[in-house]
């Protein structure tokens, strides 16, 4: 269960940062207006390193054995609060997304956040043990 | 062997007795004072400050003060003011948690740590904000915006670095 729910993050990584890479190559995403423009492309570019930087540090702990709890906790947390952000006030801003790319993310992210609450309660576990 | 002999072999002694009787729970309720008291003095203060810095912001909100330096306030865009809405709760929930952990003294450098990568988050996508969306010559707004969560963030890890010295002692 725990090697599927870090599967499952790692998936949902990856497609975030594939949209990322699509949105600043791809003329096909359009916002509702500049300033939801602007707003998307600060959200999302931050969003994608946060991410990135968040890869890393889990693999770079994991690989070299160190205690991954804390690190996992604080991502999860940052995860839940993005998440309010986006589906309690920016819902109505941002674009409505088409791509089949976006519709996986807006669909995934759900079963993603539980995923990453799961790995931070076992990270726990695991880290003590 | 005798019926007495055996009693005795069976009680417990004193070390047994008081290792029962202490606090055995993972965390107990003792109160924030009691546990500010284990601390330094420096972590109480800085626990103060924060307190401080948040009742005054409190009052800065309600009575309308740090309106004109809020995002919405220049852009009066409505997600501007819902998104500083929603931080300002979660800013509240994180103050509720940390002091639920010290109150219970049960993971305090962990949630402070956890509360001080909100808080930096915060700050980026702020300042990030600030600067994409307000109009130019606007710097002392930005700067404004910006030391006030920079003072929130450092009261933080001042906690968790005293936390942590407490911890290694």
């Amino acid at each position: 269960m725990y090697k599927l729910s870090v599967a499952l993050c790692f998936l949902f990584s990856s497609l975030i940062i594939a949209l990322f890479a699509l949105i600043i190559t791809d003329e096909s995403f359009v916002p509702n207006s500049y300033r939801a423009e602007v707003l998307l492309q600060d959200l999302t570019s931050l969003r994608a390193w946060i991410v990135v930087i968040g890869l890393i540090l889990f693999a770079w702990n994991a690989a070299t054995r160190r205690p991954n709890a804390l690190t996992v906790t604080s991502l999860t947390a940052l995860a839940w609060v993005m998440f309010l952000e986006d589906y309690i006030v920016l819902d109505g801003v941002l674009f409505i997304a088409n791509h089949p790319l976006a519709q996986a993310v807006l669909m995934t992210r759900p079963i993603f956040l539980v995923a990453l609450t799961y790995v931070a309660f076992k990270q726990w576990e695991v880290d003590l043990a | 062997m005798s019926e007495s002999q055996a009693d005795k072999e069976l009680r417990p002694s004193e070390e047994e007795i008081s290792a029962l009787l202490s606090d055995s729970y993972v965390f107990s309720f003792q109160g924030v004072r009691a546990s500010l008291n284990k601390r330094s003095t420096f972590f109480k203060y800085t626990w103060i400050a924060l307190m401080t810095v948040s009742a005054a912001y409190l009052m800065g909100w309600f009575s309308g003060a740090i309106k004109p330096y809020m995002a919405a306030g220049v852009t009066g865009l409505d997600a501007d003011y819902q998104l500083h809405q929603i931080r300002f709760l979660l800013a509240f929930i994180m103050l509720a948690v940390g002091t639920v952990a010290l109150n219970y003294d049960y993971c305090v450098r962990e949630t402070f740590i956890v509360c001080a990568w909100v808080q930096v988050y915060f700050l980026v996508t702020g300042v990030m904000r600030h600067s994409r969306t307000l109009p130019e010559n606007s710097f002392d707004l930005l700067l404004a915006y910006a030391s006030c969560l920079m003072v929130i963030v450092l009261l933080l890890l001042t906690l968790i670095v005293e936390e942590t010295k407490l911890q290694k002692k």
